[in-house]
């Protein structure tokens, strides 16, 4: 495996001069610092927040504090209904991603292969990236009922539309002298898109993943808050109407921590797909 | 000797919404095996676009072209096109860069040729490297290797110079002539550059501003057998004089 970027000579041979020990260490030392600055936020914000409600400034009942979030996710982990809405809801939105991204692609590939599909298409996406897909929620599930379908039906029409003209973008700027490279060696269509266009654009792709993750998981919240049957969504929705902020805060903070998780999962593919370029 | 390459009154008019631009009108050339021919020109006269044609990428209004009798209708096996920049992949190894051809191809057969290519020519130490590792010497011998992976019988260069550094350039034209005359190919070569020219080919042939006519055909004889040794010989300078006017006298 070749280092992601190593210089193209090394520039110095044997020991380091002094300069260069000196640089390094405030080097590390500054990325220490950032990390401890960045625990230091997440704690004093905890912190001022717990002592806010324990010394009654606010009212513990409607603004929560972490100590009760804690014990909530804490026994809602145990009863084993946590993980149930946690399941329901990875589940929703891998399955909304991975649809969305592939009908994105599989899109792209089309408005690709024929140009005049896609000027004609041109209008109606830009129309149909600036709508609020959710606004259709109460129709889809009139249409397909009140299951994981229409949550994921959902994920995936949020998702899709940004998808496609991302990576249609992506495709679109592949380097017109490449592919005449590969015409003059007689390369069909299909050769043209797999040899030039897709290699060239997986850095488009992988940013249109990155947007993607986001948006199924906006789709996946908002379903399963209109449909109401399991998952996170459902979760923070029935702690508000039974005023139990303690649930909805937990349903946040654990969907922070695994959005967090999933968008660091496509970072770390991306830095896979960019070892092997 | 039958020509390999003819063109027979090739006219080519693009065609944009704005404008028709007659860019070749009743264009007759033609190229006998093994030949080196320089094609030299003002900027825009329509030299790229006459490669192009060769290359079966673009097909001419009118007139025809044949490539050892046969019509050139689509991208020939036998022709290998190489542009003014490299192009090279940057997702692909420089040994894949090399066997690009065989892979569109499907010529698993030509993998040998390609690797002794590689070993004759100084890049297989760098057969797992990836373009941007290389200098842009190298990556340029790396594109024609490419292009005579593919073992064509002609070889088109559109100014396959113009984007290195003159002492690169010069050390470069050497190795490429040397190349291409080692492996008895027949060449087409595009160039600005008048001594370029004349020190390189055995026949410079001079176009006028567009629409692209040939307004002079001059066969070099020069001693010495690499170009730069063909630049310091006497009649050098004859040559290079006779092309300038020409030149002048059509701009
Ligand atoms: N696709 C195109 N559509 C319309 N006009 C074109 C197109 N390609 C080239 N032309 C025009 O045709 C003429 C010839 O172009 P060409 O690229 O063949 O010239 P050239 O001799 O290679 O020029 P240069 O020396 O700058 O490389 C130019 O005037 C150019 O503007
Ligand atoms: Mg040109």
């Amino acid at each position: 495996m070749r280092e992601p970027d190593r210089p193209r000579s090394s520039p110095l041979p044997g020991a380091p001069s002094a300069d260069r020990s000196a640089y390094l260490r405030r080097l590390r030392r500054d990325r220490r610092l950032i990390t401890a600055g960045r625990v230091l936020v997440l704690l004093l914000f905890a912190l001022l927040w717990e002592g806010a409600a324990q010394l009654g400034w606010i009212d513990g009942f409607i603004f929560s504090s972490p100590s009760r979030i804690f014990t909530t996710a804490l026994e809602l982990a145990q009863s084993g209904e946590l993980w149930l809405h946690v399941g329901v809801t990875l589940y929703e939105t891998v399955l909304g991603f991975v649809i969305g991204t592939a009908l994105g692609i599989l899109a792209a590939v089309w408005l690709w292969w024929c140009p005049r599909a896609a000027k004609i298409a041109d209008p109606y996406l830009v129309i149909l990236n600036s709508l609020p897909k959710i606004a259709l929620g109460p129709v889809i599930i009139v249409w397909m009922g009140t299951g994981t379908a229409a949550i994921v039906t959902i994920a995936v029409l949020v998702s899709v539309v940004v998808a496609t003209t991302s990576i249609a973008t992506g495709f679109f700027e592949a380097d017109p002298q490449q592919l005449l490279l590969l015409r003059s060696l007689g390369a069909t269509k299909f050769q043209q898109l797999t040899m030039v266009v897709l290699p060239a654009s997986v850095p488009t792709m992988v940013s249109a993943l990155k947007l993607s993750v986001g948006m199924s998981w906006v789709g996946v919240i908002v379903g399963e808050f209109l449909i109401s049957r399991a998952g996170l969504g459902y979760l923070i929705v029935y702690g508000g109407q039974v005023f139990k902020l303690d649930i909805v805060m937990a349903g946040v903070v654990i969907l922070c921590l695994l959005s967090a998780l999933m968008y660091y999962a496509v970072v770390w593919f991306e830095k896979k797909a960019g070892r092997r370029r | 000797m039958n020509p390999l390459l003819q063109l027979e009154g090739v006219s080519l008019r693009y065609q944009t919404a704005e404008a028709e631009t007659v860019a070749i009108e009743r264009l007759d050339l033609s190229v006998a095996p093994g030949e080196f021919v320089a094609i030299v020109g003002p900027s825009g006269c329509g030299k790229s676009t006459v490669l192009s044609m060769i290359a079966g990428l673009l097909p001419p209004t009118a007139g025809s072209i044949t490539l050892n009798g046969k019509a050139v209708d689509r991208p020939l096996p036998g022709i290998g096109y190489m542009l003014q920049r490299d192009y090279l992949f940057e997702w692909r190894s420089i040994w894949e860069n090399v066997a690009l051809g065989l892979d569109v191809r499907k010529q698993p057969g030509g993998r040998e040729r390609a690797e002794s290519l590689l070993k004759t020519y100084g890049l297989y130490e760098f057969k797992d490297s990836r373009p941007s590792e290389l200098s842009g010497g190298m990556r340029q011998r790396a594109a024609l290797l490419r292009t005579l992976a593919i073992d064509p019988d002609l070889l088109l260069l559109d100014e396959p110079f113009s984007a290195l550094d003159y002492q690169t350039r010069l050390t470069l034209s050497d190795e490429v002539s040397a190349i291409i005359r080692k492996e008895q190919k027949t060449a087409l070569f595009v160039t600005h550059d008048i001594s370029e020219a004349v020190s390189i080919a055995d026949r410079v042939v001079v176009f006028s501003a567009r629409p692209a006519r040939v307004t002079l055909d001059l066969p070099v004889t020069l001693p010495g057998s690499t170009p730069l040794s063909r630049r310091s010989a006497e009649e050098f300078r004859a040559y290079f004089d006779r092309i300038w006017k020409e030149l002048q006298h059509h701009a």
